[in-house]
């Protein structure tokens, strides 16, 4: 680490209570405690992150430690990959699906871009080549459309001829 | 489950899906619908759909104009479809107008191929005043077959705001300096 020789550390705390101390540059991977970080300035104050349960902090934490030296990514361009995952991000990513949503819903609070793009492509990849009814099936969503609607859905939509 | 993930989550996850998943993931539930259309959408789908989505007074001046077919006054669509989109290529709305066949304009004479590019550009002129009042556009593409001089797009003050956001316009030789010039201020207005 080239950075500030003394690094604060950060005290962040989750749902249940429970405290975690990182240092700064790793808090500062998310961009919710960067700002706030910044607004609030030198404080021994533990930030509450009410959203967040424990263990998924600490899933987390172990993403932005991994991730600490990673250049800032740049700005969303629109290519869209999901074959672009390491190995080590695949690993961190073998959970079970609510870990997943969990994951997803705190990266996406506490604004960590590489995290949210991460979780999500792992679920874009689960979804991936199913059916609608499989799709049903496997995530236990009800079909709440009326036989009408769903038949004007379809005509809405329909895929223009010649594409 | 992703149903228990809110919209701007489960947007996230689509985005790595391909239209194709995408038109099929339309009929998993209402959710899931909401979410597709909102990615499918940036580009025309469905040229009849975008009849339907039309204004009321754009509606009575295609209906005033004998020559176009179509359910104009069928029910309203399910969703503000034409809000999502980004991408606009006139050409695609001439390619769609043609074969959906809604014109009965037979083409035998110069007089008659006139009437239908006159039709075709009142068509397409209400659509992109329709886009103008309810998008931002990122591309737009000037290209089609048709004489497309009397084609005005930003000629109306709402143009503006549609343009806040572009980035990308194609021009060809067979379109009107005057336009290019028209959006070339926008250019730099918009410093892109």
């Amino acid at each position: 680490m080239t950075g500030a020789p003394e690094q604060r550390n950060v005290k962040l705390t989750s749902s249940e209570g429970t405290e975690f101390k990182v240092e700064r540059d790793v808090a500062e991977k998310s961009v919710l405690l960067k700002n706030m970080l910044e607004d609030v300035g030198e404080s021994d104050m533990a930030i509450p992150l009410p959203n967040v349960t424990g263990p998924i902090l600490q899933k987390v934490i172990e993403y932005c430690i991994h991730h600490r030296d990673d250049p800032v990514p740049a700005h969303d361009d629109d290519t869209k990959k999901t074959d672009d995952i390491d190995d080590w991000d695949a690993e961190f990513c073998k959970v079970d699906q609510g870990t997943l949503y969990e994951l997803i819903l705190a990266s996406n609070y506490l604004d960590i871009k590489p995290l949210l793009d991460l979780t999500c492509k792992t679920v874009a990849n689960m979804i991936k080549g199913k059916s609608p009814e499989e799709i049903r099936k496997t995530f236990n969503i009800a079909n709440d459309f009326t036989p009408e609607e769903e038949e004007q859905v379809r005509r809405e939509n329909e895929w223009c001829e010649g594409r | 489950m992703p149903c228990d993930l809110p919209v701007d989550c489960l947007k996230e996850i689509f985005e790595y899906l391909k239209d194709k998943d995408l038109h099929l993931y339309l009929q998993v539930n209402q959710l899931w619908y909401a979410t597709s259309v909102r990615i499918l959408w940036r580009k025309i789908q469905n040229f009849n759909t975008l009849l339907i989505c039309l204004p009321n007074n754009s509606k009575t001046i295609l209906s005033e104009n004998g020559d176009i077919i179509s359910d104009l006054t069928s029910k309203p669509s399910l969703f503000y479809y034409t809000t999502f989109i980004k991408s606009l290529q006139i050409d695609d709305i001439c390619n769609s107008i043609k074969r959906s066949n809604k014109l009965h304009l037979p083409i035998n004479n110069l007089e008659s191929f006139e009437k239908y590019q006159q039709t075709m550009v009142i068509i397409i002129q209400e659509i992109s005043y329709m886009l103008m009042n309810q998008t931002s556009l990122k591309h737009l593409d000037f290209y089609t077959g048709i004489n497309n001089r009397n084609i005005l797009f930003i000629n109306y003050p709402e143009g503006e705001d549609c343009l806040r956001d572009f980035s990308e316009l194609k021009c060809y030789s067979n379109t009107s300096p005057e336009f290019c010039i028209n959006y070339l201020e926008f250019v730099t207005i918009y410093d892109l």
